[in-house]
């Protein structure tokens, strides 16, 4: 009796187990092969949750209109909070790596968490296609397996420069530039370029960021400038636009964002921000091409709220990552491979096209942007970037040879 | 004339600080807790008040409303978690860093991560014409004027009412005011409603002149620290002058040393200690 009842258990099991198996492997031999595993990092909490969330919602948002699916095989996002710390990026993307088994790893947001992903990718061999901007990583600090696919810092800043002069006529300029290694290319970017068309610096008011007061320091403006340009990231962007109006500087000199007036800080500003040059950057929401509009209003729908540039660049990411794949068939073993075909894809992104270069960072136009107010059908009455005026093509070495650019060492104060 | 600019930008920072460290040295000096969460309590006031205003369109309201909401929160933080901790300091600051942590996702979950600015009443808007072609915006100015007008309901409150004596008493010797009859926990849940009403409300001052975001809450409290620290703790005129000393250090070095303006708050804050470790008016411990 007591045999016979634990035979029939034994077979219970073995029966569970073979049905396990079948549901398992058996049932969808459609896909035999395992998905493909991406890594996504952004910051998820503190300061910059809200730039992360924006990432993640382009990133998304893509994914979603493509059903998840690539080359064949399903895709698996694996999210982990890069929490805008180098040491915290770097334990996150080897776990992502050892535990979790993924392919590739995407994201990154803060300057300083460029390096340090670099850094894992050296080590394990992982392709690491990032946001951040520090300019090294594509130039003197190459890593094989490391891509750039949003933009670095002074390949916006090269056209601010030749903008001011050339179109806006400016002569004597103050810039007032963030001290880091972002702020520093922006800001010495359009130095640069600038100066090189014969423009004179009056002065570079270099800022921590967090910066809590503009006051104070906008009084240290030489009185001979003609016009002031903004490099500021974060809060400092709405401080600053406070301070310039009320303490009356809107009437002593004009003032241009080089870095300023993105989409993300426009819906707390007033009417002064209207008709205001805003930023010079890769993207621009109020951009007329059909994939833009297309992005902006399923961004608007899904989400209601226009995109950011880190938005679209997500999103593009998105479309680097479906092209490469599409063009491996779906294989990721040979991570070299990958590399090699990721700087040969060329995608149409709501920002324009963009290919990469050998140095691995993206050749794209840049759009000078002002400030408007539209009517969105969604949102009601907003205000937007608009772009007037299109650097097409412009690659991270500006109109330099590269070789000639690179000898001269990186941007530093 | 950039000078005078200055001295007006270092006021109105001091007048901010002043609203938010005149309680914060209280809770030090008198009832001896150690308390990081008012950095916090700075913010989370800023966005309640926000929140009003964005309903009401009252600004009065908001400061109102930012105030005592704090100082309802703080009753509930203080009886229930800081008087577990008893005289352990460093439990007391684990404590309340813990507090800000959790209150801090809470505010990002309600508030997000923008940097929100609380849009002032519409008579302080845009500049004031000064003599001299200076245009100083006008809400800094009148924030001026409200420093020094709850400055002085403090220091009549403090220096010149029986309950004040009291107080003052009280960061003397503690247990003395207790054996003369006076109920001392009573007092304590006084004051310390009282700082943390001034902490909330000086959230929604500062809301329309820093505007708030998350991180705002520790550089805020580091300055105020500088505050407590170079006036003394538990001393109300300490807060007053220390205030006013760091606000126009904080404004003369981001005109003239911009590099180093997060710098020029605390060199002069570490040679103070060298020489008088216990703060301008702090009494030797």
């Amino acid at each position: 009796m007591e045999r016979r009842k634990k035979r029939a258990h034994m077979v219970g099991i073995i029966s569970i187990l073979f049905l396990a198996f079948v549901v398992t492997y058996g049932a969808s031999p459609a896909l035999t092969a395992e998905p493909i595993r991406i890594g996504f990092m952004a910051p998820m909490k503190g300061p910059l949750a809200k730039p992360g969330e924006d990432l993640l919602n382009g990133f998304k948002l893509f994914w979603k209109q493509n059903g998840l699916e690539v080359g064949g095989r399903t895709v698996k996002i694996l999210y982990a909070d890069s929490a805008c710390n180098p040491d915290t990026a770097m334990t996150q993307a080897r776990r992502l790596i050892h535990a979790e088994k993924v392919d590739l790893i995407i994201g990154g947001l803060c300057g300083h968490v460029g390096p340090a992903l670099a850094q894992v990718s050296r080590e394990t061999g992982v392709p690491v296609l990032v946001m951040p901007g520090a300019d090294e990583l594509t130039k003197w600090d190459i890593v094989p397996t490391f891509v750039r696919l949003s933009v670095s810092a002074s390949q916006i800043g090269h056209p601010m420069g030749d903008y001011l002069y050339n179109v806006l006529g400016a002569r004597n300029v103050t810039f007032i530039g963030q001290d880091y290694a972002w702020g520093h290319g922006l800001t010495l970017g359009a130095a640069k370029t600038f100066k090189e068309a014969g423009g004179k610096v009056a002065k570079i008011l270099w800022t921590p960021i967090g910066t809590a007061d503009y006051g104070p320091l906008l009084a240290s403006i030489p009185t001979d400038t003609d016009w002031v340009v903004a490099n500021v990231v974060g809060a400092d962007r709405l401080r600053l636009f406070n301070a310039w109006f009320n303490f009356g500087y809107d009437r002593k000199y004009k003032i241009a964002g080089g870095y300023w007036l993105h989409s993300d800080a426009l819906f707390q500003l007033d009417d002064k921000a209207v008709d205001l040059i805003a930023q010079c950057n890769i993207y621009s929401a109020g951009l007329d091409t059909p994939e833009n509009k297309a992005f902006v209003k399923a961004f608007i729908k899904e989400y209601k709220t226009v995109p950011s540039w880190m938005a679209e660049a997500a999103y593009t990411m998105g479309l680097f990552v479906k092209e490469t794949i599409e063009a491996l068939n779906g294989k990721l073993d040979d991570k070299m491979a990958f590399v090699d075909t990721i700087l040969k894809v060329k995608v149409n992104a709501p920002r324009g096209p963009v290919s990469l270069d050998k140095y691995h960072n993206p050749i794209q136009n840049v759009y000078i942007s002002k400030v408007e107010k539209v009517n969105d059908p969604v949102l009601g009455e907003i205000m937007i970037n608009v772009p007037i005026k299109t650097y097409k093509n412009v690659s991270q070495f500006w109109t330099w040879n590269p070789k000639d650019f690179l000898a001269g060492g990186p941007y530093k104060r | 004339m950039n000078w005078i600019l200055q001295a007006l930008n270092g006021f109105s920072l001091g007048a901010l600080l002043f609203l938010l460290a005149s309680g914060f040295t209280l809770t030090f000096g008198l009832l001896r807790v150690v308390s990081m969460a008012h950095g916090m309590y700075y913010l989370l006031g800023g966005y309640i008040g926000l929140s009003v205003v964005w309903f009401t369109g009252n600004f009065w309201l908001a400061l109102l409303a930012g105030g005592s909401s704090i100082a309802i929160l703080n009753y509930f933080v203080n009886r229930y978690l800081i008087r577990r901790t008893g005289e352990n300091h460093l439990a007391q600051v684990l404590l309340t860093v813990g507090v800000v942590l959790i209150l801090a996702d809470i505010a990002l979950t309600i508030w997000g991560g923008d940097s929100l600015s609380l849009p002032p009443p519409a008579f302080a808007r845009g500049p004031i014409e000064l003599p001299g072609n200076i245009f100083y915006p006008k809400y800094r100015f009148l924030l001026i004027v409200f420093g020094a007008i709850i400055g002085a309901v403090l220091w009549i409150f403090y220096r010149k009412t029986q309950i004040g004596a009291i107080v003052r008493a009280g960061v003397e010797d503690r247990e003395m005011v207790n054996a003369m009859g006076i109920n001392i926990d009573r007092l304590f849940t006084l004051v310390f409603a009282l700082a943390a009403f001034l902490a909330g409300m000086s959230g929604v001052a500062g809301g329309a002149f820093l505007s708030l975001y998350p991180g705002a809450e520790w550089e805020i409290l580091v300055l105020a620290l500088v505050v407590v620290i170079v006036g003394g703790l538990g001393s109300l005129e300490g807060a007053m002058v220390g205030s006013v000393i760091v606000g126009l250090v904080d404004a003369y070095a981001r005109w003239l040393l911009p590099e180093f303006s997060h710098f020029a708050v605390f060199a002069p804050m570490a040679v103070l200690l060298l020489f008088r470790p216990q703060g301008l008016f702090g009494k030797e411990a």
